[in-house]
């Protein structure tokens, strides 16, 4: 008798073949049989023809503090994610000294927006090893996780504050290298640096003070296991990042590893750098070397307030003076004011279709918060007035502390942006979950590409969609048994309705530890979610108490 | 060789979701390159060439972005 089985599917099986109607029986944690298979289960699940997929592999996440509080890394579990990478962007959170913990606390505050009231309430410090980390995370997770080992972590144990003041000498890059060992050992699936970062006295990040020896020696150690390195170049340059292919090339050749940069994105406006670059990256990659771009599907949106400049108002000169050389109570009184608000909303006639268009995305005060979600043309229809007076109204209302969006202003390109995601050496990635969560979502983007580039485009087909999320990125990061339905893997499963699949409304919850809140969004057309052969969330019944995650690659032996 | 100079300069969105200024060089061989200013930097570019609106930065020197971009980087060093 099987453990479970589904029936009734339409399989997608991650290897980008066609899809085929069959049942999947599972036992022990594991595929056991697929296709024409019947039999008696202890449990059973009628996918109703719906689609049956290897649950997805997020690359690039920064839950690692997530994870302490909430072993199913809500919600990208319920998006069909059943794999996460954390740890991307030189920062994990292990191994760490007692010492520098506040240190830590304030790069994930100011990388990730990770306010100090969640570690201050939700995290309990008693780890210092990674090993001792990912035993803390393992006791209640639903997730796979597949951790990255901080490079700045392993500068800030070895060297202390010098971390952040020079490179190291030959003792304490041996040092560092030991550290990666013994982290490798417990289960790392790589190592991550970053040379854009900065902690939140705006100082760089301590894997940014290392020179090419020291991380040529890591990247040897990364060699002796086969490992990941992931970097964040210096995206916002083409050339720059031209040249950290090259120089992530060259390391992928010499200690045979795998390497993938992130972010990179394409506005209209650097369409001929990315073309450049993945040029080079095409390059390389026949020379042998192995050079991951990330792309990531979902566009990017710009949030403003009038308490902080924002160079979207650059185009407006007196908007921009305003924001840019007054204090509060001088933009109040401007705003205020009928002949300079007059001034103002004659000004920004000029850009007349971008003004109902913008999106109500958090205040503060109760009797405005209806109005969350609406666009500036709902609310001025609601209020009887034009979509710039109620932005004007809104944020005096709220003294300045009304947060608007224009979605849609980046990667938002879809030709271009398709293109992108079909390149063979591209990597879909980059989402960031975990991070980032009081400016926007980082969540979905599984769905958005499912619902924009294979329904919407036509732009790719479903198998190929569902590989590039599960067996291309398992391949990619060495991630052993997952990715693909077939007997013997794990089995880590999405069922959803190929037609429904999406992202839902981005929206602000209250769930961070300390009374925090952050951005997420639900998952629309996902079915049932299945790690290790255990229902771990469902439309129907939400989350459950399953824990089957397990840290990949795991331990060595 | 004549040096390069700002042709045209656009808005756009940028990895954590805020406004930038990529502002479009023509070198003097004929090829263009973008560079991406942060507020700091755009604000501080749009003083040094005295204009009010990015559309006046054109024919207006590099040397003024790579100046602009000094001035974001060392408010880091001034902390």
């Amino acid at each position: 008798m099987f453990d479970l089985i589904i029936r009734n599917a339409t399989i997608v099986d991650g290897s980008g073949s066609p899809a085929y109607s069959g049942n999947i029986a599972i036992q022990d944690g594991r595929i056991s049989e697929i296709g024409d298979v019947d039999g008696r289960a202890h449990r059973s699940i009628d996918a109703g023809g719906k689609t049956v997929t290897p649950g997805f592999i997020d690359p690039h996440t920064h839950f690692d503090a997530q994870l302490l509080w909430d072993g199913q890394a809500r919600p990208a579990l319920a998006h069909g994610v059943t794999t996460i990478v954390p740890g991307n962007c030189s920062l994990s959170l292990a191994p760490l000294k007692a010492k520098h913990r506040m240190k830590l606390v304030g790069m994930f505050n100011q990388i990730e927006e990770m306010p100090h009231k969640a570690f201050a309430e939700g995290v309990e410090w008693n780890w210092e090893s990674f090993e001792d980390y990912l035993t803390r995370i393992s006791e209640n997770l639903a997730v796979n996780v597949a951790p990255l080992v901080g490079h700045s972590l392993l500068r800030l144990w070895v060297m202390d504050d010098d971390s952040m003041q020079r490179t190291a000498n030959d003792d304490e890059i041996a040092e560092m290298c030991s550290m990666l060992r013994q982290c490798l050992d417990a289960g790392a699936v790589g190592m991550s640096t970053s040379f854009v970062d900065m902690d939140e006295t705006l100082q760089p990040v301590p894997s940014r003070y290392a020179d090419n020896h020291e991380l040529e020696a890591l990247a040897a150690v990364l060699g002796e296991f086969g490992r990941m390195l992931q970097i964040v170049p210096e995206f916002y340059d083409g050339d720059l990042t031209i040249a950290r292919v090259d120089q992530l090339a060259e390391l992928s050749r010499k200690y045979d590893i795998p390497t993938t940069f992130s972010p990179l994105f394409v506005n209209r406006d650097n369409a001929a750098a990315v073309d450049r670059v993945m040029a080079r990256v095409n390059e390389q990659f026949a020379t042998g070397a192995k050079v991951w771009p990330q792309v990531q599907t979902r566009p990017i949106d710009i949030s403003f307030s009038f308490a902080v400049p924002s160079l979207l108002f650059i185009r407006f000169p007196t908007w921009y003076r305003i924001m840019r050389f007054s204090s509060h109570d001088e933009i109040v009184a401007a705003f205020s004011d009928p002949d300079q608000r007059e001034e103002l909303i004659q000004e920004a006639a000029r850009m007349a279709p971008l003004w109902p268009t913008l999106v109500l995305r958090q205040v503060a005060s109760a009797g405005n918060q209806p109005l969350v979600g609406k666009t500036l043309a709902e609310i001025a229809e609601i209020r009887g007035t034009t979509p710039v007076d109620a932005m004007i109204d809104l944020s005096l209302e709220e003294d300045l502390d009304a947060h608007f969006l224009s979605a849609n202003m980046g990667h938002n390109d879809d030709e271009r942006v398709a293109s992108l995601l079909n390149e063979p050496n591209v990597h879909i990635g980059a989402s960031d979950g975990g991070a980032h969560i009081l400016s926007f979502s980082t969540y979905g983007d599984t769905g958005y590409l499912f619902s924009r580039f294979v329904r919407e485009c036509n732009a790719m087909s479903l198998e190929t969609a569902v590989k590039k999320l599960t067996s291309e990125t398992a391949d990619i990061w060495g991630i052993p048994e997952r990715g693909l339905l077939q007997p013997g893997y794990k089995a880590d499963i999405a069922i959803f309705d190929k037609e429904q699949i999406d992202r839902g409304d981005e929206y602000y919850v209250q769930d961070v530890p300390g009374d925090g809140s952050r951005y997420v969004r639900d998952s629309i057309g996902v079915d049932t979610v299945i790690v290790a052969g255990e229902v771990a969330w469902s439309a129907v019944d939400g989350y459950t108490s399953s824990v089957r995650g397990e840290i990949l690659p795991g331990a060595t032996a | 060789m004549h040096e390069a100079t700002i042709v045209d300069a656009r808005i756009a969105a940028a990895h954590e979701g805020v406004a930038e200024l990529v502002v479009i060089l023509r070198h003097g061989n004929g090829g263009q390159s973008e560079v991406a200013l942060d507020q700091l930097a755009a604000a501080a570019l749009m003083d040094a060439c005295e204009v009010s609106d990015p559309a006046e930065l054109a024919g207006h020197s590099w040397e003024r972005v790579r100046d602009a971009l000094g001035v974001s980087w060392n408010r880091y060093l001034q902390q």
